[in-house]
């Protein structure tokens, strides 16, 4: 009797399996790519993921776990310097080694992924990306449907998901211009999914109290700012094709400095780029000029006595064709922000 | 030829040899015949190296039996001279990546030098030039992979960083609150926790 049951629930799980995985062959590559961030955000796992780009790899072990309150994650650097970040829902904390003198990166991992924008594409309307299916793979051991969000024109990156067949999960992303180049890929190398995180997991394994040890906090909020977008000024005569202003704000620089740091978004629905205005005071010294950090692509300009950056995740082309439009940008910021 | 003028000969191939020592030693060159001829051929075997640059995929089709191979001729050739494998010595202070990363180069000269074969079972070998390729040395692995950004002034850098940050943040649909407040609220959480610990 018990073999029987047992046989039996072996057919039932296969069974579910199967429907399962046809549920998500049946997806439609834009709600594959829905169910990706929510499968990124509800699922326990872990796993190894190696990220690449500009030539440089790097690797991390990350344990992640769901919850009711909230996610927590802890991630673990396993080249290159000690670095652990622990996440508790919005809340994050990171352990460096002091000789690592650089500012700690402590973006989420499922950022890594891109998997946020899946939610984006509910209001991409834009004729700028082109959704597509691109046929079946294996990552990390386990059968993936690719799917690529696809650009236009070579004023933006496309993507390459290629998502659990079981669960929807991003297994890897590879981030590609519009002729191919791959710009960066970030792929599992061994995952498991849906299995139980012990608190003890979560626990860091850098000795936070060592001396060569520092730690870090900081909290995020997934508040948007108040601006509507019938609230925002108009700020520029031209932008690149299909990217338009999406949210405004300035703020301190640092708390408790009165510099303020102007930073406006803009969006073409998928990629984003950030302008960030700030006053340039006599001893402080400016810089003028394109850079590129990994696969996010800088212009700096100074104007008026202000500090202007376009920085983004789109190619240097983009940046620099919106730096040129900001010639007027600290003098329409005076007037439409300040009383 | 003795380790010391050995391991010289390995620092002048590498540029590391100050410029007293050089001269002294390509001076010895014109008296020495049996120098003469282990400098051409450490200098050979790095133009192999040299010519090497595609070989990834090459390290990749040498089978462990090959290395292996490689490695014992190494060590047959090497023993009698010093009475200890005096690449393992000179190799010491190389990370172990490198060393790996040496036995392949190794081997690979093994494999693809042609201009070599001018003895059965006895390939040159020097490690010495192992650095010289770039295949040998490990990977350029930076835990920020914007490093390479030259910028005049660290401020600079740090306001670029800063902004990166902040907008990768952003990117993903977050707002980070202002680090001091942060910290605040997470000193007030981590009171919290202590107090509430049973100990």
């Amino acid at each position: 009797m018990k073999a029987v049951s047992h046989r039996l629930m072996v057919a039932f799980c296969c069974l579910a399996a199967l429907a399962a995985s046809q549920a998500v062959q049946a997806d439609t590559p834009r709600a594959a790519l829905e169910r990706m961030a929510e499968a990124m955000s509800e699922l326990n796992f872990r796993g190894t993921f190696v990220q690449i780009q500009g030539g440089e790899v790097e690797s991390h072990q990350v344990v992640h776990r769901a919850g009711e309150g909230g996610s927590s994650e802890r991630l673990l650097s396993l080249t290159g310097s000690q670095r652990e970040l622990l996440r508790q829902h919005d809340a994050v904390k990171c352990i460096f080694a002091k000789d690592d003198d650089g500012d700690v990166d402590l973006r989420q991992a499922a950022a890594r992924f891109n998997a946020y924008l899946g939610d984006k594409l509910k209001d991409l309307d834009s004729g700028h990306y082109s959704l597509i299916s691109l046929g079946r793979d294996r990552v990390a051991g386990r059968a993936a449907n690719i799917i690529g969000i696809q650009p236009e024109d070579e004023l933006r990156y496309g993507f390459r998901f290629w998502l659990d067949r079981e669960t929807g999960m991003p297994l890897r992303n590879d981030m590609v211009s519009a002729d191919g180049e791959v710009i960066q890929q970030v792929m599992f190398t061994d995952i498991m999914l849906d299995v139980d995180i012990s608190d003890e997991e979560l626990d860091p394994v850098l000795e936070k109290e060592a001396e060569a040890f520092g730690t870090r906090h900081a909290r995020y909020s997934r508040k948007r700012p108040g601006e509507s977008e019938q609230d925002l000024p108009t700020l520029f005569d031209a932008l690149p094709d299909g990217f338009r202003l999406v949210a405004a704000q300035s703020e301190p620089r640092r708390a408790g400095n009165d510099v303020i740091l102007h930073h406006l978004i803009l969006s073409d629905g998928i990629a984003q780029v950030s302008i960030f205005v700030e006053p340039l005071g006599e001893e402080r010294r400016g810089f003028e000029g394109e850079s590129r950090m990994g696969s996010v692509s800088a212009h700096g300009r100074q104007v008026d006595d202000h500090q202007i950056t376009v920085v983004g995740e789109v190619p240097m082309k983009t940046v620099t064709a919106i730096a040129s439009e900001i010639d007027s940008l600290p003098r329409r910021l005076a007037e439409k922000l300040e009383p | 030829m003795s380790e010391k003028l050995r391991e010289q000969l390995s620092a002048m191939m590498d540029g590391e040899l100050d410029e007293g020592e050089a001269k002294l030693l390509v001076r010895r060159f014109a008296n020495d015949p049996e120098l003469s001829e282990a400098w051409e051929r450490y200098h050979r075997c790095s133009r192999l190296l040299e010519a090497s640059d595609d070989s990834a995929e090459r390290f990749a089709l040498l089978d462990q039996d090959f290395s292996k191979g490689v490695m014992d001729a190494i060590e047959r050739e090497a023993a009698p001279a010093v009475g200890t494998v005096w690449w393992q010595e000179w190799l010491r202070p190389v990370a172990g990546v490198a060393v790996a990363a040496g036995v392949a180069t190794v081997a690979l000269v093994g494999l693809q030098g042609g201009e070599l074969d001018e003895g059965p079972g006895t390939p040159e070998v020097v490690p010495s030039t192992v650095e010289t390729n770039p295949w040998a040395t490990p990977a350029r692995i930076s835990p920020a992979a914007g490093r390479s950004l030259q910028l005049e002034d660290s401020e600079s850098w740090q306001r670029l960083n800063s902004y990166r940050l902040n907008h990768a943040d952003r990117a993903a649909g977050l707002q980070r609150i202002e680090s001091q407040a942060a910290d605040a609220l997470d000193a007030e959480s981590e009171d919290r926790d202590e107090g509430s610990e049973p100990q």
